[in-house]
């Protein structure tokens, strides 16, 4: 049985969109760009025949939105990529891919793949190496882990990897209330010498009830802990980055940001989002494509933009994206020109969720594991923000 | 690869010495159901120049990736030079391989193919086969397979020489050309090596002195007979053990 695709609840989606029209925002602009592009290519857990057929056509449909002449800097595919391609299409979709935008490897360009261990075989490892990819982002389901379950086909498919030379190691663990806390410990244990960064994923439900809630804290904490203990540092809610991450060095020089699809260099200012459900940024406006596949599948069919909603404003424009990028990137409760209502800010340190005394007011681990109680609160709440005179 | 009703042995039309039959390029030549007036489509695009001396280059590192080629006869060493000017040799490819692909996945070649020895080459320009294979359309499926097939087994190569002892990663290079010998009908235990034992070295990330003293215990083990560049294997089968294939 496929496991259920794990809807993750960032904190953009706080940020106000509207429904886009059929056509590319007005203020959107169509302009070809020199600057570094991002592309993340959405693979849905459903299957869908000749879904990468689409995906060349949704290039040509935003040709508008983007028109990349620069680098490409980063290029993932994400989602369940090995469900729509085989060693051919996978082949087929890059040569492809290489014909339309500037595919050429630079020393900050980065190109991975998010896979499952069942997709890690030899061959498939083999010729996503040959193709270029450097970096494996694996996807470890400890939704329904009992303490005693065994880590040998995480472990194997670990050493396989390391086989093959200048492949870097991501892992995504999905959690919940049912994960046993020692075998989280286990699985730490077992990844965190081989992984640049991990990343654990709650299976936060819409209604998950206060129990659940308290109890994956309880999960996450020591967790946290752990990994920080061994050198890894902290970023947004759960994602844990090793000394040597390339990212640990852009936020030293205060040029790291956040998207839904992860951290990235501030460089990239442009993000193609192609698939189901993808997201990008053009020309500063937040975008995200239609979330289900059939109505996905009969825009392309129709030649039009399956993009279903765009910010209202810039990105940067909105008080809040600053104070998300602040608070995931650099663990501060801080945006330039606004001000923290003080009482929200006692009640803060209160709950032990900011450091004392720190100024701007930064995030203690406990603090970053609830960010997204934060953020709600200050984009809902009246007076917890206020604009600085 | 098939060869529908097409006759492996047949001469190529363009050179009576090239048996079809034996060359990789017949993949594409002849897949399945391809009518005879496809095939001479196909080989119309197909270019075939004049043969390369040692040491010619069929295409330098950062060149526009535009073809991909293969062996017909000779020997090819593809390459790397990292920015002190130091040279990686990538992979060795024999008479009926394909090369080209480190281009794939990128705008340019990565890699440098040089002539090892006199050698010719067959070179097929992507923008034709694209051409051709709007009105051939298996014959663009049939081209991603093979390509698939050569990273995959290119990078599986690699990955299996960089992790063994010295004896190992030579008794996997031998038993490698062993294969691809006898996969053209050729001898698997008797041939030439086109590369020399620096290249070897360099290849397997080993040094030339380890290389000749590998060579030299392999001949008292009586796993093989040296005479320069001419090898006879002797117990093929303890050589693949040792290469753990």
């Amino acid at each position: 049985m496929k496991p259920k695709p794990v809807l993750r609840d960032t904190a953009f989606d706080l940020l106000g969109d509207e429904t886009a029209a059929l056509r590319p925002a007005a203020d959107s602009g169509a302009m070809a760009s020199i600057a570094p592009t991002g592309i993340n290519l959405l693979f849905p857990a459903a299957d869908s025949l000749d879904y990468s057929r689409y995906l060349s056509r949704e290039i040509s449909l935003k040709h508008e939105l983007h028109n990349p002449k620069g680098p490409i800097g980063s290029l993932w595919l994400r989602g369940f990529p090995f469900r729509h391609l085989t060693a051919d299409t996978l082949t087929e979709l890059i040569f492809r891919l290489c014909t339309r935008v500037n595919l050429e490897k630079t020393p900050e360009s980065v190109r991975g793949i998010e896979l499952t261990p069942e997709d890690c075989g030899r061959e498939q490892l083999a010729l996503i190496k040959g193709l270029g990819f450097g970096v494996v982002r694996l996807r470890l389901d400890a939704r329904i882990a009992a303490d005693d379950r065994s880590l040998d086909k995480v472990s194997a498919v670990l050493e396989r990897i390391k086989d093959f030379r200048d492949i870097s190691v991501q892992s995504e663990v999905l959690i919940s209330s049912d994960t046993a806390p020692r075998y989280l410990n286990r699985l730490i244990e077992g990844i965190k010498a081989h992984c640049e960064e991990i990343e654990l994923v709650p299976d936060n439900g819409a209604c998950e009830p206060e129990e659940d809630a308290n109890r994956m804290q309880t999960l996450l904490l020591p967790a946290a802990n752990n990994l920080m203990t061994h050198g890894f540092q902290m970023f947004g809610e759960s994602c844990f980055k090793s000394p040597e991450h390339g990212d640990v060095i852009l936020r030293h020089n205060k040029r790291l940001r956040y998207a839904p699809w992860g951290y990235y260099n501030l460089s990239v200012s442009q993000w193609l989002g192609l698939g189901v459900g993808a997201a990008g940024i053009s020309s500063g406006f937040f975008y995200r494509n239609l979330g289900q596949l059939t109505p996905y599948l009969k825009r392309i069919d129709r030649q039009q933009s399956p993009v279903a909603s765009w910010s209202c404003r810039p990105l940067d424009s909105q008080f809040l994206y600053r104070f998300l990028q602040e608070s995931f990137c650099y663990r501060h409760l801080f945006c330039e020109g606004y001000r923290l209502d003080p009482e929200f800010i006692a009640e803060l340190r209160a709950l032990g969720w900011l450091e004392d005394y720190a100024h701007p007011p930064s995030l203690t681990t406990l603090g970053a594991l609830n960010l997204q109680h934060i953020l709600r609160r200050i984009a809902t709440a009246k007076r917890v923000v206020t604009w600085d005179n | 690869m098939t060869g529908g009703s097409f006759n492996m042995d047949a001469k190529c039309p363009h050179n009576g010495a090239v048996n079809c039959g034996d060359c990789r390029m017949n993949a594409l030549c002849l897949p399945m159901a391809l009518q005879s007036d496809e095939i001479d489509r196909l080989d119309r695009i197909i270019e075939r120049g004049r043969p390369l001396q040692k040491g010619e280059y069929i295409y330098h590192a950062g060149e526009p990736f535009r073809s991909i080629y293969a062996v017909r006869s000779g020997a090819i060493k593809g390459f790397t030079v990292n920015n002190e000017g130091v040279e990686q040799v990538t992979g060795f490819y024999l008479p009926g391989e394909i090369f080209g692909m480190d281009g794939i996945g990128h705008p340019n070649h990565i890699n440098a193919a040089v002539s090892l020895e006199t050698s010719a080459i067959c070179e097929i320009p992507f923008s034709r086969m694209e051409e051709l294979s709007i009105q051939i359309p298996s014959l663009q499926r049939h081209f991603f397979t093979l390509m698939s097939r050569e990273i995959t087994n290119d990078q599986q190569l690699i990955t299996m020489l960089s992790k063994n002892s010295a004896e190992e990663r030579i008794a996997t290079l031998l038993t490698s050309i062993s294969v691809r010998n006898a996969r053209r009908k050729l001898s698997g235990t008797r041939f030439r090596l086109p590369m020399s034992r620096a290249d070897i070295g360099n290849y397997l990330g080993l040094t030339v002195e380890t290389v000749s003293r590998v060579f030299s215990r392999f001949q008292k083990q009586e796993l093989l007979a040296v005479d320069k560049k001419e090898i006879e294997i002797t117990d093929l089968e303890r050589l693949k053990s040792l290469a753990n294939t």
